[in-house]
This record gives structure tokens, sequence and C-alpha cells, in this order.
């Protein structure tokens, strides 16, 4: 390594050369035992929320972010799923497919060609709570991207030759749902926790017999009432300032009318008394897929943050208690994890993994100890410090491309949080004690009324399953319906 | 970072648009013992990625061991000499950081995404297990992670639909000899028979310091992370030097054909052709060509069979290249009521009629405008799994230069519809392998 001629030749070297030479004395008695203790915290700078609007109820948010010359757009509707028609799910999600095939300058096929053009991609969708669209484009072509962005949500046409085929593709498309064990399983615990007909039970993309139901009028009517700039955020990402970017929004979203946007009806939940197993069989499976919980709470909730940090350490991350257990102890999964989602109002909690067929019943029973473990008894210091420091330290990770920051600025939008409010979470995180966790696993988990949701070999499982003391397993069709 | 773009002018839509300069700046080293080093500072962001290559993969797998390059990567991080069991994971995730790894054919890699702070950390863990990983494995340690890997066959590949037919085209189209002929998850029973002696023999020849190339991204002050790669890596021992793959990319196509059947609704069809291996002159024609018979809504195979003549769900077309092959591949799912015979006279109609009349400017503008653009969108992440750590190592294992950047893109710009239609030509032959996927018990939905 040491090149003794260039030394000589140049003074400028030495200094390095020297460093690494110590640097490698130093190497021999290096002490790997000891781990590395982390340098002085950078100050973190959250963005920057900049806010506009247009005359016409558009609201604008805007997040600077120059170094690659790129913008990421992202337009929130407050309306999804939740308010379709109980008997006509479905709306929501392809008035979202049905926007980008046809406007009053451009067809199906050239709305795509122009968007492929300039490099730009948009992905228009429906959740429950929401409908999004999303379009990345280079910054030297944002005024082409920016109108034909506008035109596709604003001008849509719906021609009915479109709609055909959208239909049967859609269609289609959730008959091949029946194909995925994880699709299955999802939909029948909503609708098992929910009610099928309730806003939060019934599938975002719709049923068989619910898609049967929709019109093109339906669409044009949810459209009509839904996409409307009053009821509109515009969330803008990137290489690009609030001066530069107004005037094009006003030219491509000014003439948008407002309207009157339709909110969804919730009626309570219906009420768990005992915890029971639901059984869909799927001969063969070589996994059981595996939902254990029940209805959740609200993001409104005001102990977000307890219950974010008790999730953490039940089931939140890889060194959680239900993963360390069931895949790095036991083996019998290939990842396993908790979750609650916080939605408008009280979304599910949900415990779930894939696991082994043969050891379906045995991962119930590790989950249910699990979820009673952390209500019976206060978590350690040590764990609580972890799943604070991991939730804290990480913050700066969700900051750092447009699509992420967008992505948090629709909590902001949907949940209506304070412009501040990515400057409260590390200490709301901070202030979350042993006991606050424990009272709100106390209060938000209930193991003793849970629907437990299993997509597997019936011959295989049921017998261990029966066994488990929850009573005996129901049987359901893919669509939820009691066959037995 | 910095990147200029030249601009653009949209309104010759005709004319090539001319690509600006990907300058991505970096530092390139190499330790005593043959570790590549790559440094690329980037402070938009307090985080630092850490991404690490072996120039390892399946392809590496002796017989009878299928799957045993992944399941060593699961291996990495059951703890090291200093590492506890759980302490990788743990000490990562209690810095705030993101860790993964992943194993292919022909590499295998490890990041963690650190808040800035905690690059040390991130540097003495992946030193620790390149370094003294196997003191650390035991008879438990391994038999824990072959269950798990079990299970990641099984939900990724036994539960998924369509889930096995990758693996029984590899069959089909190399031989047994060839290392891309088994799949990179293995099978349950190679699975079964590994040892604690693979796993030791593996790190020794493939998991040297000289067969590895360390990436550090993002902000981080360049002097003080090159004393900790020195402190860390540097007394880490050079192993014996690893050959090349001696194998080489087959050339002849057989015409095959196989029916299979899964737990699926619909019947698809998957056909496959030899290509040419990353290296090859072909490689981003056929990237392009790929993209223009299915990429998007007006791509010549979309626009027929599923926008028009409405037989087909979907579509996809992709050029796999490897380090030592790389093939091409269509695959399509029937619509409920048609046959993959229906579906496969109309593929062959789109290709013939790109065989004989080629593509035109605005497919293959259109094409390199989207190409183009994915290269900037690319920058976005410093870590991650294709974020530009990965990159730049990506460039430096398989292309010898991480500044690439501007060598791959200057691969599409050049490109030309005779040069797709050419291509077309060679290799998108009669002779292929094509395999169909049918519901079970339907095998009359079966392409004969």
């Amino acid at each position: 390594m040491m090149e003794i001629e260039s030394m000589k030749l140049n003074l400028f070297l030495l200094t390095p050369l020297l460093i690494t030479f110590c640097l490698s004395l130093s190497y021999a008695q290096l002490d790997r035992s000891r781990k590395p203790e982390p340098q002085p915290t950078p100050k973190i700078t959250l963005p920057v929320i900049q806010r506009a609007a247009l005359a016409n109820g558009l609201k604008i948010l805007l997040v600077e972010r120059h170094g690659l010359p790129i913008v990421q757009m992202q337009l929130v509707l407050q309306t999804g799923s939740a308010s379709d028609p109980p008997a006509k799910s479905g709306i929501a999600n392809l008035t979202a497919q049905m926007v980008r095939e046809g406007t009053g300058k451009r067809g199906s096929l050239k709305i795509a060609d122009d968007l492929e053009y300039l490099g730009a991609s948009l992905s228009i969708y429906s959740t429950t709570d929401a409908t999004l669209a999303s379009m990345l484009t280079l910054k030297e072509h944002l005024p082409a991207a920016l109108e034909i962005y506008s035109d596709v949500l604003c001008n849509p046409s719906f021609p009915d030759s479109e709609w055909t085929r959208i239909k049967k593709t859609h269609l289609t498309g959730l008959m091949q749902r029946k194909d995925r064990p994880v699709a299955v399983a999802d939909n029948v615990f909503a609708q098992l926790l929910y009610g099928s007909s309730e806003p939060y039970g019934r599938p975002t993309d719709g049923t068989d017999a619910s898609v049967k139901l929709i019109s093109l009028e339906d669409l044009k009517t949810f459209y009509t009432t839904n996409y409307v700039p009053n009821n509109a955020t515009l969330i803008v990402v990137g290489d690009v300032t609030v001066a530069e970017v107004v005037p094009i929004l006003q030219n491509c979203f000014g003439n948008w009318k407002a309207g009157k946007p339709s909110f969804p009806l919730f009626s309570s939940a219906p009420k768990i008394d005992s915890t029971r197993i639901y059984l869909i069989d799927k001969p063969q499976a070589a996994q059981s897929e595996i939902r254990i919980g029940h209805v959740g709470i609200a993001r409104s909730n005001p102990d977000y943050f307890p219950v974010v940090v008790m999730n953490a350490i039940l089931g939140g991350q890889f060194t959680s208690r239900i993963n360390l257990n069931l895949r790095e102890a036991k083996g019998y999964t290939y990842g396993a994890r908790s979750g609650f989602a916080f939605r408008k109002e009280a979304g599910p909690f949900i415990a779930q993994a894939g696991v082994k067929s043969a050891v379906t019943d045995s991962s119930v029973i590790e989950f249910m100890k699990e979820l009673r473990g952390i209500c019976d008894a206060d978590v350690s210091q040590k764990e609580l410090d972890f799943a604070k420091n991991s939730l804290v330290r990480g913050m700066p990770q969700g900051f750092e491309t447009p699509g992420q920051i967008s992505s948090q600025l629709v909590n902001v939008v949907l949940y209506n949080l304070p412009d501040d409010y990515f400057n409260t979470v590390v200490q709301n995180l901070e202030k979350v004690s042993i006991a606050d966790v424990r009272r709100v696993a106390q209060q938000y988990l209930h193991p003793n009324s849970m629907d437990i949701v299993v997509v597997g070999d019936v011959a295989l499982t049921r017998p261990g399953l029966d066994k488990l003391g929850y009573g005996k397993t129901m049987l359901l069709d893919p669509d939820g319906k009691r066959i037995e | 970072m910095k990147v200029s773009l030249a601009l653009t002018i949209m309104l010759c839509a005709m004319t090539a648009l001319s690509y600006g300069q990907l300058n991505i700046k970096f530092e390139k080293y190499v330790l005593p013992n043959g570790l590549q080093v790559i440094l690329h500072e980037d402070h938009s962001t307090p985080i630092v990625a850490v991404n690490i290559w072996y120039h390892v993969g399946s392809a590496r797998e002796k017989p009878g061991r299928t799957g045993f390059a992944h399941l060593f990567e699961h291996m990495m991080f059951q703890g090291s000499l200093d590492v506890p069991k759980g302490g990788h994971f743990g000490s990562l995730q209690d810095a705030g950081g993101t860790l993964n790894g992943s194993t292919a054919n022909d590499r295998t890699n490890y990041w963690e995404n650190v808040p800035s702070q905690f690059l040390e950390l991130a540097l003495y863990l992946e030193s620790d297990r390149m370094g003294f990983l196997a003191p650390a494995m035991t008879q438990e340690k391994l038999d824990n992670q072959r269950d798990v890997v079990k299970n990641e066959r099984r939900q990724s590949y036994d539960n998924r639909p369509y889930g096995r037919a990758d693996e029984t085209i590899a069959a089909m189209l190399y031989e047994p000899s060839h290392p891309y002929s088994w799949p990179v998850i293995g099978s349950m029973t190679d699975l079964s028979a590994a040892s604690l002696d693979d796993v030791k023999e593996f790190f020794t020849l493939y998991y040297a310091p000289n067969n590895a190339s360390l990436v550090i991204a993002g902000d981080f002050n360049p002097a003080q992370a090159k004393e900790w790669v020195e402190k860390y890596f540097g007394g880490l021992p050079r192993g014996k030097d690893v050959d090349k793959v001696a194998v080489n990319q087959p050339t002849k196509n057989a015409a095959k054909r196989q029916t299979m059947e899964d737990h699926v609704q619909l019947p698809r069809l998957y056909l496959t052709w030899h290509s040419t291996p990353q290296s090859g002159a072909d490689d981003a024609t056929l990237d392009v060509l790929a993209d223009i018979l299915a990429g998007g809504k007006n791509s010549r195979a979309y626009r027929s069979l599923v926008y028009e003549k409405q037989i087909a769900q979907d579509v996809a077309a992709y050029q796999d290249s490897r380090e030592v092959a790389g093939l091409f591949q269509v695959e399509i799912t029937a619509k409920p009521g048609f046959t993959l015979v229906d579906i496969e006279k109309v593929i062959d109609a789109e290709i013939v009629t790109i065989q004989q009349s080629g593509v035109t400017e605005r497919e293959l503008q259109r094409s390199k405008n989207s190409i183009k653009a994915n290269f900037i969108y690319r920058l976005q992440s410093v870590g991650g799994f294709g974020g530009k750590a990965d990159q730049l190592n990506r460039y430096n294992v398989m292309w010898g230069d991480p500044g690439s950047f501007n060598k791959d893109l200057a691969r599409y710009e050049k490109i030309t519809a005779k040069e797709i239609q050419e291509a077309a030509q060679k290799y998108l032959t009669k002779e292929r392998v094509a395999l169909s996927v049918v519901p079970e018990g339907k095998k009359d939905l079966e392409d004969k």
C-alpha cells in the first residue's frame, strides 16, 4: 500500500499515509466487544409547509425540495370508498379508474401516450377515506404534465366503450382475488368486524355482486358530487416554489367548479361477544393466512402516540414481541406483525401472519399469548426505550424523497393535523410511559373478544383450531358467507 | 449531489431528446485487503446509507445445495463474534435505522439506512459479520433460519398464484449444469440438506473483503468515514481470489412446451427466449423492445390483447439480463372465456409485425423519454434497494465503474428503430420455451 517514492515526491501525501499507519497499529488493539457510541444528533429540519388557495376553494400545500429536478403532485379528495352506497361498493374505486379513460379533448390511449412521452407517471386510486391522484414529473415538463393531470381530474368524459372494458377487467380482477389468500383474509376480516354493508366493512374494490349493479351514471354522479375543488387539497413537493406553481395551477384548475361533496354514514360496529375462529378453505395451501383483531381507534384518538409505541413493542417492527416469537424463536413464519389502521373513524386493529399449515393452531396460541401478555404485565424500560428510540430516531427517513414528504402531508390533510405537527411528534413520543403502554393495551386490545380469520387447508388445520378453546370453528366461503 | 439536465425541446417530436449528464460525484479506493470502498456525499437529509455487495449469488451453489446463498444471507443477520443473536437487528432499530438484504443469481446485497450520527455503528456491524460470522454460527441458528426460509418459499412461491412458473421455465430453458437452471429460493430438499460446514465453507470462499464492495452514501464526513472504514475493515484478512463463473450465454434456443396446473382462476402463457447477458451489446435494445411490446397502454401487445380485442387481462414483457446470461420473456393472462391458443396467435402476430415493419419513431422516443425520467427518479433515495448506494455498487461490481450512470443512459440514447427491429428478428425466434399455467383440472385450456 505504501509507496515510498510517492511519499518523497509529494509532501501532501505524507499526512494521510501516517494516519493510516497509526490506525493500522490501533487496529491491533481494537476492542470489538464495545459497540460504537453515536455522534452528536444532527439538527433535523422538517419540511416547512407553505399554503395557498385558488378562488374556487382548492387548497394548495407546498414543500420546496430542491436538488433533483423533479416535482411530486398529490391531489387529495376527502372522499373514498367509505362513501360508496352500501349495495354498490366499488364506485369510488371505479370512478378513479375511469377519469383517466377519456376527457373532452383526449381519448384513453392519448392520455397514456401524452404522459409516457413526458416520462410522467400518474396513479389514481381510492382508499376507504380518500381518493388520491399522484403524479411524478420532471421539472422541465411541469406545465405540460399539469395540463394533462388537470384535464383528467377536471374534464373526464366517461366514454361508454371504455366503461364496458374497465368494468369487465375489474370483475375479472375480483375473480382473481380468490387466488390470493392474503386478499381473501383481509376482505373477510373487515366484513366480520364491521358488517358487509358498512363503510369499513365493504371491500374498496367492491364485490362481484356490487360491481355488476354499478352503472356509468353512478360513476358520473359520484364524480360530480365529490371531485370538486372545495373537497380537495393539492400537495406539491419538489424543485418548485409557490410563485412558480400557483399561476400554472390557476390556469389548470381555476375553472374547476365547486360543489357539495358527500360524506359516509357510520353506524356502530357489531359487538364481538367472545373470541371466535372463522375458517376459509384453501385446499392444499402451503400456508395459512391468519388475521386476529377487532375494531381499533380513529386517528383523532388522543392516545394515538401511546398506542403507536405500544404497538411497536407488540408487533410493529422486526424486533417486536410477535415477530421475534413467531419468526425468530419458533420459525413458524416469514414474518408476523400487528398494526392499528388509523383512519377518520376507528379502523381495524390486526395481528397477522402467513404460517406453515401444520403450525396454524400453535401460531394462534402464540399470537394470543402476546396479545394477552402486553395487557397483563408492564413492558420493560428497555423495551420502551427501544421502541421510542426506533420511532424518534427513524423520523428523518420518512422525509427523504418528495413522495415520502407528500405522503406525510396526506395525513395532515386527511386528519386535520396542525402545520407544526411534525415538530411535536418527538416530544409526544418521549412522553409515553410504561404505565401509558399498559393502560392503552388494556383499553384498546381485547383478547377475549377478537375475530380470528384463517385462510388455509381446512382438513389439516381445523382439528387443531377446534381444540383451542374458542368454540367450534365456523366455515365461511371466500366471500365471507357462512357455509355451515 | 448534482444532477444537471439539458433542457428538452418537446416541440421536436421526431428529434431525439438531448440527454443531460447524471453527475453523481463519488470517490473510490481499495483497501490492501481488496475491499472496494465508494463514498458519495448527499447532505439533503440527515441519514446515511451503508450498502455492501458480495459478488456471490445462487450461481455459486453446489449440486444438492440450491437455495444456499440465500439461506446464508439470512445467517448474516443472526449475529457474529461480537454481536449477539438479535444484536444486529436490535442495535440498528434502536438507532432508528432500517435494514435488509437480498440474494440474486450473481450477487448478495446488504444495506442499512441510519441517522447520520450512527454511521460508525453501521460500519462496525457490517465489518463484524464480514470478518467474524463463522465463529458465531450454531446449529440452532441454522435450523431456525432454515425454517424461516422454507416459510419464505411457501409464502412467496408455493402459496402465491403462478408462483412456481419462473423456476419451471428456468429448468426448461437451461441445461441442469447451468447455474441459472435452479431458482434462488432453492428446493425444500436442498434447504433441508444444508449443514453448518456448508455455512463455514461458503463464508470462507465468498465473504472475504476482496469479494465485496462497500458504498457509504448520504450525510457524512468523508475523512471521518475513511478512518472508520480503516479501523473496522482494514484488519480483515484477504481471502482467496474468486474465479469467474465458468459458464456462458446459451445461444441456441430449443422449442419446448409444457403445461402445469396451479391454484389459479385464469390461464397464463409465458414465452421465453435466450437473449443476452447484461454486458451484451443488445441488452438496452431489448429493454426498449420489451417496453414497446408490452410496457404501457399504447404498447403493441397491451393495445391489441387487452385494450382492443379484450381477450387478455394483462400482459408484461421484459429483458432479464444477468451476469452470464439473459432471457427475454413475455407473459399474458387470458380473460375468462379465452384460451391460451387465442392469445398466442395474437402475440405471435404482434411480434411478426415488429420483425417485418419495425417500430415508429414516436414509440421509440416515448420509451426513451420514460427511461430517461426513471434514471432521474431513481436518484431520490440514498439507500435501500435500488437507491443511489445500491446503484453505485451495481455499477461497480457489474460494470467495473461506480460512475456508469451516464454510460448506462447513453446506451439507450443511441438506439435506433432499425436496431429494435433487428433485435426482434434475432432473438424472438420460433425456437422458444412456452409454459402454460392453467387452473387445476382445466387441461382443456391447455395451449397445444
